[in-house]
């Protein structure tokens, strides 16, 4: 219980002296202000207004055409203009400069100046279609009006999708680059909190007079809780105000995965988070004045901003490729990785167990390796010391 | 009592502790003295298990001293240092919790603690705001806020001014008065003679000497002899044993054996010119540290 009791009493100071620190406060509302800023710019960019494109008709088009392209166009949600052109080489030259974006003749053929717009593409296929459709059954007797008519009801069909990627792959990657940028900012950001934390005891020198009533290992455990609780209130404001601020500026709709990448997000960020933070204490260990905290800090931070690269370049692309896979597999990648596949929704449930599982297996290595580099170096001074002089010294500390 | 029973420890090649030994009892104020590097605050460290002993023990009341017992402890690390950003009274009082102290009862010691020292107004104030003597008696707050049984202070009258070393000896000697035990180390073996009422001195590693200072000082095999006399005289002692020390300022410094009559002294040197200082004590500290370590 002693324990329990000694974490708690050192995770709760520094909860308490950190949320009135300057330095939290401006920091957490810059973050949650360049959240919002960031959706608004989303939502002022994404109101682009539908296409609009002009098309040229060669020949005696049938008579169904025209209402067949403005029901091709309403399905398709874009705009669509006519008009007429004498022959083949007005139409090519009319493409050529611009002046119409595809040309139709009356023998069915479509005509566009280079491949590459495939809305525009199947938008007259479809029409094209129709018109010859409506055409033979006029020929067969039936009124055109009337076929026209009925075709009507047909003019918008919901697509529906068994699996994701369809309607929901543009807002799930969204949320799963909103996820990986919002969890490397705050891994690695309380991480190097947790650093300059033991950094601050030791250089004032009020680390022994702590250590003597309360174990190294505790104290480190309480310090790395009490920066996480923070970080943790953080990331959920975050998601929480992300989120909302998404879906009132109709940016997105919650994708399906939401949910589940938020509950995941967390749990990634207390595994990402431990991990980081308990080498980020050790390498915080090391030194004994605040100026060699950002050479302190440097090789770890630069190890996650690596991994923060590579799930950009690798994960958001591609999520299910094999280097994703692996990527969210490796820990020190996993929890910016993981959860973006997650929000991809390109997880089968045994990675997930084995992520984890690998990920819990990572920090329960990574706590036992700094806790003793930490205690071997806590009453050190003067120079900076080596991981492995560290691990060395902690011979000489009694209590761990 | 506090018992530190053949203490080992090296670090690497250097041999902090060489078979250390020494006992505070409470009520009774020791000073651990000793030169710098003689292995004072490897051995108060290892008392918080704070080094790891290669042998040795630390007992407290006949038992191993475990961490619940330590807690019972307070302790003035010679690396002074507080959280510079938190308020003072906030953090006595948070060093009270940690040693076990509920809340209310840790706020109110730390807050009659600080206003003992001085520093009643002060408490809402952060630790950087205070003046560098004022941050002492923050530290010194931080090793009683919790009642401690037994007081572990590692150079405690380092960079102290003579009227804070004054109000730091009183305080010292009022804890031993109610019963604490206290041991004090200190490099300066002669400005804290009239603190201490048991010595060990330290030397690499090993306890020298030790005993109540009274004891140490009578059993010593010599005297301190002070004399001044009138002019530029000059005495050539008559008496045997007597070495000379130092002279400076007219006044000059002799070692005699203990038994010497100092009547037979004073005598002799009434011979050589007229006497204006004499005094006949029981040796310094620092020459008792010197004899032990024939140096």
């Amino acid at each position: 219980m002693r324990a329990g009791r000694d974490v708690y009493l050192v995770a709760e100071r520094e909860v308490r002296e950190r949320i009135r620190s300057r330095a939290f406060v401006v920091s957490t509302a810059f973050t949650l202000l360049l959240v919002i800023g960031v959706l608004a710019v989303l939502a002022f960019f994404s109101d682009r207004p539908p296409p609009a494109y002009h098309v040229g008709i060669v020949g005696q088009p049938s008579s169904g055409l025209r209402g067949a392209l403005d029901l091709a166009a309403t399905a398709n949600g874009a705009l669509v203009s006519t008009e007429p052109l004498a022959d083949r080489a007005a139409a090519e030259a009319a493409l050529r400069r611009d002046g119409v974006d595809a040309a139709l003749f009356d023998d069915g053929t479509i005509l566009i100046a280079r491949r590459g717009n495939p809305d525009l593409e199947s938008m007259l296929t479809l029409a094209v279609r129709q018109a010859t459709f409506v055409e033979r059954l006029a020929e067969a007797g039936f009124d055109p009006d009337e076929v026209q008519d009925l075709l009507l009801p047909a003019g918008r069909v919901q697509v529906e999708a068994l699996e994701g990627g369809g309607a929901d792959g543009d807002a799930g990657l969204a949320v799963a680059t909103a996820g990986v940028v919002v969890l490397f900012v705050v891994i690695s950001s309380y991480g190097q909190w947790v650093l300059t934390g033991v950094l601050e005891e030791k250089a004032n020198r009020v680390v022994e007079l702590v250590v003597a009533a309360v174990p190294a290992r505790r104290l480190l455990a309480g310090k790395v809780a009490g920066i996480g609780l923070l970080g943790l209130i953080q990331l959920v404001l975050l998601i929480g105000i992300g989120l909302g601020a998404g879906v009132t500026l109709d940016l997105f709709e919650l994708p399906r995965t939401a949910v589940a990448t938020a509950v995941w997000t967390v749990v990634w960020f207390l595994l990402g988070y431990a991990f980081y933070a308990v080498i980020f204490a050790a390498a915080g260990s090391l030194v004994s004045r605040q100026e060699e905290a950002q050479a302190a800090a440097m090789p770890i931070a630069l190890g996650a901003v690596g991994v923060y690269l590579a799930t950009f370049v690798v994960v958001l692309p591609w999520p299910e490729s094999v280097g994703a896979r692996i990527l969210s597999l490796f820990p020190p990648a996993a929890p910016i990785a993981f959860p973006a596949r997650i929000a991809l929704d390109a997880v089968a449930p045994w990675e997930l167990f084995l992520g984890v599982a690998l990920m819990v297996a990572a920090v329960y290595g990574v706590v036992r390796l700094a806790a003793r580099v930490y205690a071997g170096a806590l009453l050190s001074s003067g120079a900076r010391l080596g991981w492995r002089k560290a691990w060395r010294a902690a011979r000489h500390v009694a209590a761990g | 009592m506090l018992e530190l029973q053949e203490l080992q420890k090296s670090f690497g090649e250097v041999r902090a502790l060489d078979g250390a030994s020494l006992t505070a009892r409470p009520g009774r104020v020791l000073g651990f003295l000793g030169p710098n590097g003689a292995g004072k605050t490897t051995a108060m460290r290892a008392i918080f298990g704070l080094v790891a002993l290669d042998d040795g023990r630390v007992s407290w009341e006949g038992k191993p001293l475990g961490r619940e017992e330590r807690l019972r402890f307070g302790y003035m690390p010679e690396q002074r240092g507080l959280y510079p950003r938190m308020r003072i009274g906030e953090q006595v009082a948070w060093l009270g919790r940690l040693h076990g102290l509920a809340a209310p009862e840790a706020g109110r010691a730390a807050a009659s603690w600080l206003d003992r020292l001085g520093l009643a107004d002060r408490r809402r104030d952060r630790l950087e705001q205070l003046s560098h003597g004022n941050q002492q008696r923050v530290q010194l707050a931080a090793a009683l806020v919790h009642h401690p049984e037994a007081l572990v202070l590692d150079e405690p009258f380092a960079g102290l001014d003579p009227m804070a070393a004054e109000a730091l000896a009183g305080i010292i000697r009022e804890q031993a008065a109610a019963g604490v035990t206290v041991v004090f180390s200190s490099h300066q073996l002669d400005l804290v003679q009239d603190v201490c009422e048991d010595v060990a001195i330290i030397d690499r590693g090993r306890v020298v000497l030790s005993g109540s200072l009274e004891e140490v000082r009578r059993r010593a095999p010599h005297r301190r002899l002070d004399l001044a006399l009138e002019g530029d005289a000059e005495w050539s002692p008559g008496v045997p044993g007597v070495e000379r020390l130092a002279g400076r300022n007219g006044l000059t410094t002799y070692l005699v054996p203990a038994e010497t009559d100092p009547a037979a002294l004073l005598a002799d040197a009434a011979r050589a010119g007229r006497v204006t200082r004499f005094s006949f004590q029981p040796p310094t500290l620092s020459d008792l540290f010197r004899e032990a370590v024939e140096r």
